[in-house]
């Protein structure tokens, strides 16, 4: 059980991270500095490993465990003076006794939420094809390849897509630090807590954002009864690690703006940057969320109001600090995608429309199908039934971010002819799609609550 | 139709109608979820789980430092079920890659559909077999 330190250590340092990036004056529920601390936590382990394999050329566990040990000494040493006591109101038993049930239902659903992805888990406990086939095959080879681990850039490896980001791999290889083997539960535990984080990032996160406890609790219910979303979370894939990352800058973003607190757009920053370095499409929907974001700033009254020019520069520095690993990844590293062959190169007109066609069609298909439980149509008609807030200010990032995702995604899947466009659309589309359900959910359920008296409130 | 949206609201509020179609949803899927978690538990209970990648375990132990071994099969390594053993073999013996079809390693493993097949190709290959393992599997190493 030695491992279950890494997740303390992880956790205490997005915990303290947190605490010295937001200081004193910033106020945030505790649920929600829980579950972004995780996530923090998680990303900045895997760029300590990482750091080992860029200065030692290996995988060095002393520097990696004193790394995390001098960072966690650093930042409670920084942060010790940063938290208020109203931030803890959860330890304030007096207050809960008053709040009654309500006050406990969330976590309730919580913890029904991490047992059913438990359950999920270990039906198949070394996960999904994907899983052994890349994210856990690179996370060995970084853990036993010793000064061999560029191994997994060789062309040879092709099924295991060498030029995909490393962050997953590296959240395992810093568990399996702890449990001094390549034991499977590493793996298996980091996509139940990644996959329960993002559920509780939701559910706090709308708390937060709308003031009330309904639309959370609705929006976890709905994700963790879908089965779908069940088997795809503890597949042990990084698509769970992207959704979480969406989530996590478009809810800061949020923040930020309703707070008029710039010190939230760092934050935004920073998970853009994590999401960099989760999987190619997470490299995508960074590089568009941080445009999106960054214009909306830009042209936004706000920014040259309360919020203040230099709000943009917070973002970006954020944004620039946690993409550096995905920088130096892909200047040093990563190797050209072998699985791609331009429709250019042998286009004609009929393979061309042939594949916008099953495009299309198939988009439609799997928004429609019977595994999403209705969820996307009931996300559609509730997008149409608030379209007025939902389209509104802060909140145009989100169907911006959708639509030019989902442009980029289509037109990649058109381009990209070296694999059966059915094939591909029905083993890559549904994991896309889950990976922005969260936010998407987020989006509407915030549309719907969103409490106009309150849109003035400090974060 | 935006007329009828902006009416609506007096009567019942679109967030308890929003809310309601929720509820509904999350009902018949937790009834769905319900029906299929137990069933599956006790499907797994009965049938354990089974690693095609076992077939490899052990001959990691053999290769030692080795960082690339070539593999051999007769079966077609585009069809799901192989492609899917010769992955898991791929994992199970990381950190060495696994080369399909290329015999020139000083290391091969001979993974056939039957013994007589495997025997043939070590021999037409130059290699001596080193180990065998319970499920079958050949580790030959080139003769020198």
């Amino acid at each position: 059980m030695t491992y279950s330190l890494s997740y303390i250590i992880s956790f205490l340092i997005g915990f303290f991270l947190l605490a010295v990036i937001l200081r004193r004056e910033t106020s945030m529920l505790l649920s929600t500095r829980l579950f972004l601390s995780m996530g923090l936590g998680l990303g900045i382990s895997a760029y300590i490993v990482f750091c080992s394999f860029l200065f030692l050329d290996r995988l060095d566990n002393l520097f990696v465990i004193a790394g995390h040990f001098i960072l966690l000494a650093l930042l409670v040493f920084i942060g010790r003076q940063s938290f208020r006591k109203e931030d803890f109101s959860l330890m304030n038993f007096r207050k809960l006794k008053s709040a009654g049930i309500r006050r406990v239902i969330p976590w309730i659903v919580l913890a029904a939420s991490g047992l059913t992805l438990y359950l999920h888990a270990g039906l198949y406990p070394l996960g999904g094809w994907d899983a052994w086939s890349c994210w856990n095959l690179k996370a060995k080879f970084l853990f036993l390849g010793g000064a061999d681990w560029k191994n997994i850039l060789d062309p040879a490896l092709w099924r295991s897509s060498p030029h995909y980001p490393l962050l997953l791999p590296l959240v395992n290889v810093w568990g399996w630090i702890w449990a001094q083997d390549t034991a499977p539960i590493i793996p298996l535990i980091n996509s139940v807590l990644f996959s329960l984080i993002t559920v509780g990032l939701l559910l706090s996160g709308l708390k937060m954002v709308t003031g009330r406890n309904t639309p959370g609790i609705l929006g976890a219910c709905f994700l963790i009864t879908l089965p779908f979303f069940n088997t795809l979370a503890t597949s042990q894939y990084a698509d769970i690690v992207v959704a979480y990352f969406v989530l996590a800058a478009l809810l800061c973003f949020v923040i930020a703006w309703r707070g008029e607190n710039k010190i939230f757009l760092f934050l935004t920053g920073l998970f853009l940057g994590f999401l960099s370095f989760s999987k190619s499409e997470g490299t995508i929907a960074a590089l568009i969320l941080a445009a999106i974001m960054t214009v909306t700033l830009l042209v936004s009254r706000k920014t040259k109001g309360s919020l203040g020019l230099n709000s943009v520069l917070y973002f970006l520095s954020g944004l620039l600090i946690a993409s550096l690993p995905t920088i130096i990844f892909q200047l040093l590293y990563a190797p050209p995608n072998q699985t791609f062959t331009s429709i250019f190169s042998g286009l004609t007109e009929r393979v061309g429309l042939y594949r916008l066609k099953a495009i299309a069609l198939f988009f439609l298909a799997e928004l429609t199908s019977a595994k999403w439980g209705g969820i996307w149509i009931i996300l559609l008609a509730g997008m149409i039934l608030s379209v007025k807030k939902s389209l509104r200010q802060e909140k145009i990032v989100f169907p911006a971010f959708f639509a030019l995702y989902g442009l980029t995604v289509a037109f990649y899947y058109w381009l990209n002819t070296y694999f059966e466009i059915l094939w591909w659309l029905s083993v890559s589309l549904n994991r896309i799609l889950f990976s922005l359900l969260p936010a998407a959910l987020f989006w509407i359920l915030y549309s719907f609550w969103e409490d106009n008296n309150k849109e003035g409130r400090k974060a | 139709m935006m007329k009828l949206l902006k009416v609506f609201p007096r009567y019942i509020g679109l967030k308890s109608v929003f809310s309601a179609i929720i509820i509904i949803a999350i009902i018949i899927n937790a009834i769905e979820l319900f029906k299929k978690t137990p069933k599956n538990i006790a499907q797994r209970n009965n049938l354990p789980f089974y690693f095609l990648g076992m077939k490899f375990a052990g001959l990691d132990k053999i290769l030692g430092g080795v960082t690339r071994i070539g593999y051999y099969t007769d079966r077609d390594l585009s069809k799901n079920s192989e492609a899917a053993q010769f992955s898991q073999a791929q994992y199970i013996l990381a950190p060495a890659i696994l080369d399909p079809y290329n015999l020139n390693h000083a290391f091969t493993l001979f993974d056939c559909s039957s013994q007589e097949k495997c025997q043939e190709k070590i021999r037409a290959s130059n290699a001596i077999p080193l180990k065998k393992n319970q499920f079958g599997v050949i580790l030959a190493g080139k003769k020198p």
